[in-house]
């Protein structure tokens, strides 16, 4: 986790900021934030929230939290300020071919299912794609295997954030975003911008991405607008939520999905005790829920 | 059907393997026609997607299940083998376990058992308890006491334990004397001598001493749960029964019921050498929880096979003279370290809780500790042995020879906290690692070791701290940018400056604090190079230094900042204005606040609560009618600070009809010190409450502190007991705020509430800040009912630090020694013990009189502790003169520890 660094931060430290804390003040922004966004904030990872916001609250000019609680809460256009907290509470910590073992599942099992099962198109929806790692590695894998040749495949984008979304948009990356990716795959999907450090992604894998739009896990028509896939990649989303919320989303990705359909969760999500809607298929080693 | 059991097997992709005659008969379904087939498709359909995810579980984890027929509808449905009056289906038990071949899962099994008569009988039962008619016999309750049905024995004994005749009680001793030997009877009959609040130690004592061993074993148990110390001597004498079972749950008595007395004999049966007691004394002596248990424990740390608990056990009671000998059993590897450390950190923390002496034990551990011990302590970090928290705060206390392992811990997130803390004690030796640590490690690590080098306040670190100022990473730019700000270091100026156009407004603002460190010498000519930048940002961050400063040259930039063509840096220079204390600003700000942007009229409002003038409030009064919603809040804010009666009507008006809510809250806070008669405020607040959301509620309620209507305190009572938490902490601190006698009574009275357990701590420390209060009448009030709510065990460790804090009101608190329940007066002195005061002092001499023996130890203890060597006579002479021989054994040992006797056993010094 990244966000423990925010509890060494002494309050003398936060008080560069100018910004006071209020008693309670912290509990009530964590409990909006949980409201409207689904994500849950625990006393281990408070602190971080409370960082972000702050941020938050000096662009807005406020010298108190609880002026940017109120903000939130009753400002009529509370909207856009919303999508800027996301923003900055957003954990962009993401890599090129992350957990691949699902992506093997999906060239290797979940694809050819699909085709046998007559779907056409084949849908696939990355949510949350924060920057873009992922969509791009399931645009790799694809590519890399002839999928795109064999197959009529739609591939979606979303994640909460603008700020990822307009990263994403820039197609460029730095050395870290690669940890995992093999050199092979860098330099056959990527090319290097002079005088940086950093890779853009080519035209034939960014392309294959067909949309990439802003969707809000808790708000259902949102959701709905992309759930109706085949397969969604939804890593290490959950683990920021509470146990019903996470409930509510699963639920309505499978009033949404088709059976067969297939849910790709984090390697530290479970949904055994949230569902029954989904069964745990192990496919080629990498767990999969499907839809029942 | 062969059996009265349903039996079947899978195979593991759950397809049926075998199926019996019993299953068969009620399913109509032969083996052959389900072999092969789904499980899941033979199951009742209403449960088919439920016991799904049973199956699975069981097939993943490897452990079995059990489904009562009360919360499932059953594996197979079919009609009762026999007729029901009460069930449409046949009610089955059923287990689902795992087949294991080879290490692993290779099916189910699944038994059903039909349980459709036993449920039958248990609501013929149930009904004849519930019977409204009559009260049921005894005959009746004490079969339900019995019953398998969980809710038909409870029942029975809620039943029995409120008639509770003496009858009754016989009765139940008489099944515990019969079916002690079944579970169910054994529990009940346990729950209800517990529950019926009867005298039944006389005969429980007499199955102590019978013939029966399971009996005598039973009677321990049940003595313990009675708490009643009356039974602690014979329960001391049984610890020599023959039967080892016995002794075990004699002793598990003994240690819930604390009793001191045991003391010594736990000590010789833990030092018997047999191990199965050995374990069980020591954790009796632990919960037990007396000091006096020490010596004897520590003796045990010879002992291989009882050190862990016995290092366990000195954590929970132990004190300074155990820390040596714990130490020494890291120096010399006999126990891990993580586990001494564990222990040793309970020590300190309790002594810095109870005595604020935490520093003794961290002093103590140090010295004891060789370089062997520290470097095992340290391997253990390097290892990550578990419980990694003690490990890194007991390496905080060794000295500069931790640094390293602490360094190295600082990517580990579980004790990142822990780490800097413990790093931040041990000084600026620590700075050279953690500096290599912001050059070379993972982004978690940097980020903590940009903040820590701020927390160490080493200039050694400003040059890598100025490094990380120019990367891309806005989060590690503002952590060192903070950093810098404390370190005040002018070197940095030249990397913080270019942060002032830093797209992150926290990074900016980092970089302002940091910059505002440096001093104004060393800054002013280049904030004033500033102010016409060509970048908003960079005449914003300036404008800001130099308001901070207020340099001389910045007057004029400042003045005409005010008419910059960006929004930002015009709201800079109105933030700025009141700080110069120059007579323009006024003016200036109300020329902002009726011609600005909404943003920068909200900034010029928010100013003038630093600006008291006439014409302000004037025009503070006017902007109360502004359309944008903030710049009337912030109006209403900055009336609060400056406003005055005239204000009060305004804001009422406001607080009631205003289109936003945050407008609203704003008057609310802002009313009372301006609001002359209290009863208008009270009548406002009853006007807002009803439909009020939480927050303007919350408001509402806090306004009311500064009331004393007595109607308010219904409204706050309903607060109190409001289904919001928050709503209810806001009521409970508007009560502290009143302080009234009622305020008082109400408080105590939620502190007893039980529906709420998390109010209770809010309660008492507002009690807490009554007591401490200047008024006399409340204060004692809140006082008494201190002492009466700290005698709660969950209440007694927050009640004790309130009167520790209340050396101004000794003499009330002192009062508490003349109350008639020791558990008080032990409170009280407990307390005293806390305080540090001459008066103190005086009254805990006084307590080393009192009539109860646990007073009298509290006393001694708490005099060792002060360190009175003026009271050292009084508890010289107790060690030969007090009646009660746990209180000699305490006063000698408080002698010995301090070092109060010579040789010849008079007071030295």
């Amino acid at each position: 986790m990244t966000q423990s660094w925010s509890k060494v931060m002494t309050p003398a430290a936060r008080d560069t900021l100018g910004v006071r804390v209020p008693e309670r003040c912290a509990e009530l922004l964590r409990d909006l934030v949980h409201t409207q966004t689904g994500m849950y904030y625990d006393e281990s990872r408070l602190p971080f929230m409370i960082d972000r916001l702050m941020g938050r609250a000096v662009e807005r000019g406020f010298d108190s939290l609880l002026d940017y609680y109120y903000l939130l809460k009753y400002d009529p256009e509370a909207e856009e300020e919303w999508a800027r907290a996301i923003d900055a509470l957003a954990v962009q910590e993401t890599y090129f071919w992350r957990e691949s073992d699902q992506l093997r599942a999906l060239t290797e099992v979940m694809l050819p299912g699909l085709v046998a099962a007559g779907r056409r198109p084949i849908r696939i929806w990355s949510f949350p794609c924060a920057t873009g790692e992922e969509p791009l590695s399931i645009a790799m894998a694809l590519t890399d295997a002839g999928w795109f040749e064999r197959a009529s495949i739609e591939l979606h984008a979303s994640d909460a954030s603008e700020a990822a979304l307009k990263k994403a948009a820039t197609r460029l990356y730095g050395g870290r975003s690669f940890r995992q990716l093999s050199v092979r795959f860098r330099d056959r999907y990527f090319e290097p911008v002079a005088g940086t450090p950093s890779w853009r992604v080519k035209s034939e894998i960014y392309d294959r991405v067909l949309s990439w739009t802003r969707v809000n896990a808790v708000r259902e028509h949102e959701v709905a607008s992309r759930a109706e896939a085949d397969v969604i990649f939804c890593r290490n989303l959950f683990i920021y939520f509470d146990q019903p919320t996470v409930r509510n989303i699963v639920d309505h990705f499978a009033n949404c999905m088709r059976s067969p359909g297939f849910l790709c969760v984090g390697a530290a999500e479970s949904l055994l005790r949230l569902t029954t809607r989904f069964e745990l298929r192990d496919l080629c080693g990498a767990y999969v829920y499907e839809k029942r | 059907m062969s059996t009265g059991l349903g039996i079947l097997t899978t195979h593991a992709d759950l397809t049926v393997k075998t199926w019996n005659e019993w299953l068969a008969g009620v399913s109509g379904l032969s083996e052959s026609d389900v072999h092969g087939r789904p499980l899941t498709d033979l199951v009742a359909p209403q449960s088919r997607d439920t016991l799904a995810e049973l199956f699975s579980e069981v097939m993943a984890q490897g452990t079995a299940r059990v489904l009562a027929s009360t919360f499932h509808q059953g594996l197979i449905r079919c009609p009762p083998a026999q007729p029901s009056p009460h069930f449409e289906y046949m009610q089955q038990s059923v287990t689902i376990a795992p087949i294991v071949q080879d290490g692993m899962v290779s099916g189910l099994i699944v038994t059903v058992e039909d349980v459709t008569g036993a449920r039958d009988e248990a609501r013929a039962l149930a009904a004849r308890i519930a019977s409204a008619d009559a009260q049921p016999s005894i005959d009746v309750l004490l079969a339900g006491a019995v019953s398998t049905d969980w809710r038909v024995r409870g029942q029975a004994i809620q039943s029995l334990s409120q008639s509770a005749s003496d009858d009754a009680v016989k009765e139940v001793l008489q099944i515990l004397e019969r079916q002690h030997l079944e579970l169910n009877a054994l529990s009940s009959a346990l729950q209800v001598l517990v529950a019926a609040k009867r005298n039944v130690t006389g005969p429980l004592l007499g199955l102590l001493r019978g013939a029966d061993p399971n009996l005598r074993m039973h009677a321990a148990q049940a003595l313990g749960l009675l708490r009643d110390r009356g039974a602690i001597p014979d329960l001391v004498d049984a610890l020599g029964d023959d039967d080892s079972n016995v002794r075990f749950h004699v002793m598990e008595a003994l240690g819930s019921l604390r009793a001191t007395e045991a003391i010594d004999a736990l000590v010789e049966i833990a030092h018997s050498g047999d191990f199965f007691l050995g374990f069980p004394a020591i954790e009796a002596l632990a919960r037990i929880g007396d000091p006096l248990a020490v010596p004897g424990l520590v003796a045990l740390l010879d002992s291989e096979l009882l050190r862990p608990a016995v290092a366990d056990a000195l954590g929970g009671l132990g004190d300074e003279g155990c820390v040596a000998p714990l130490v020494q059993q890291i120096n010399s590897g006999m126990l891990e370290p993580a586990v001494v450390a564990n222990a040793i950190s309970r020590i300190e923390a309790r002594y810095e809780e109870g005595y604020l002496a935490g520093l003794q034990i961290r002093d103590l551990s140090c010295a004891s500790a060789s370089p062997e011990g520290i470097e095992r302590l340290s391997r253990a970090l390097d290892n990550r042995q578990p419980p990694l928290q003690p490990l890194v705060r007991v390496l905080g206390w060794m000295g500069k020879e931790a640094i390293p392992s602490l360094v190295r811990a600082l990517d580990e997130p579980s004790v990142q906290v822990e780490v800097s803390d413990a790093l931040e004690s041990l000084g600026v030796a620590g700075v050279p690692p953690i500096v290599e640590q912001l050059e070379n490690g993972n982004r978690s690590t940097r980020l903590a070791a940009a903040a820590l080098l701020g927390r160490l306040g080493d200039r050694r670190a400003t040059h890598v701290l100025m490094d990380v100022l120019g990367q891309g990473d806005a989060d590690l730019r503002q952590v060192a940018a903070n950093s810098l700000a404390t370190l005040g270091d002018a070197r940095a100026l030249p990397a913080l400056l270019p942060l002032f156009s830093d797209t992150h407004a926290a990074v900016r603002q980092a970089a302002i604090a940091a910059v505002n460190s440096i001093g104004a010498g060393s800054t002013e000519q280049h904030i004033t190079a500033r102010f016409s930048d060509p970048s908003a940002h960079v005449r914003e961050c300036a404008i800001r230094v130099a308001g901070y400063f207020g340099y001389e040259q910045a007057v004029q930039p400042l003045l005409e900042a005010l008419s910059d063509l960006d929004e930002t840096v015009r709201r800079a220079a109105i933030e700025q204005l009141p700080l110069r204390g120059d007579g323009r600003a006024p003016q200036l700000l109300i020329e902002a606040l009726r011609h600005e942007t909404p943003r920068n009229r909200a900034a010029a409002a928010h100013a003038m609560r630093a600006v008291g003038d006439a014409d302000v409030e004037e025009a503070l009064l006017a902007a109360m009618r502004d359309p944008d919603p903030w710049v009337r809040y912030f109006a209403a804010g900055s009336l609060g600070v400056h406003g005055h009666e005239r204000a009060s009507v305004v804001l009422s008006d406001v607080a009631e009809r205003d289109d936003a809510p945050q407008v609203r809250i704003a008057a609310l806070r802002s009313l009372p010190p301006l609001t002359r008669d209290a009863s208008d405020l009270s009548a406002l607040v009853q006007r807002i409450l009803p439909g009020a959301d939480d927050d303007l509620a919350c408001a509402a309620l806090a306004a009311l502190g500064s009331t004393s209507d007595a109607r308010d305190d219904e409204l706050l009572q309903g607060a109190l007991q409001h289904s919001s938490p928050v709503r209810r902490l806001v009521a409970v601190e508007a009560l502290a705020a009143r302080g009234t006698g009622a305020a008082v009574r109400m408080l105590a009275d939620a502190a007893r509430m039980p529906v709420e357990p998390s109010l209770g701590p809010a309660v008492i420390a507002a009690l807490g800040r009554v007591a401490a209060s200047s008024n006399e009448v409340s204060a004692r009030a809140a006082i008494a009912t201190l002492l009466e709510l700290g005698t709660e065990p969950e209440w007694r460790n927050a009640v004790v630090a309130i009167l520790a804090r209340v050396p101004h009101n000794t003499e009330w608190v002192r009062h508490g020694l003349s109350s008639v329940r020791p558990a008080t007066r032990r409170l009280v002195v407990d307390g005293l013990g806390r305080m540090r005061h001459s008066m103190a002092s005086g009254a805990l001499l006084e307590a080393l009189r009192d009539d109860d023996s646990a007073v009298r130890v509290a006393a001694v203890d708490a005099i060792g502790r002060l360190g009175s060597l003026a009271a050292a006579t009084a508890v010289a002479a107790l060690r030969s003169t007090d009646p009660d021989p746990v209180v000699r054994k305490h006063a000698a040992a408080i002698c010995d520890r301090y070092g109060w006797l010579d040789d010849q056993g008079r007071i030295s010094g």
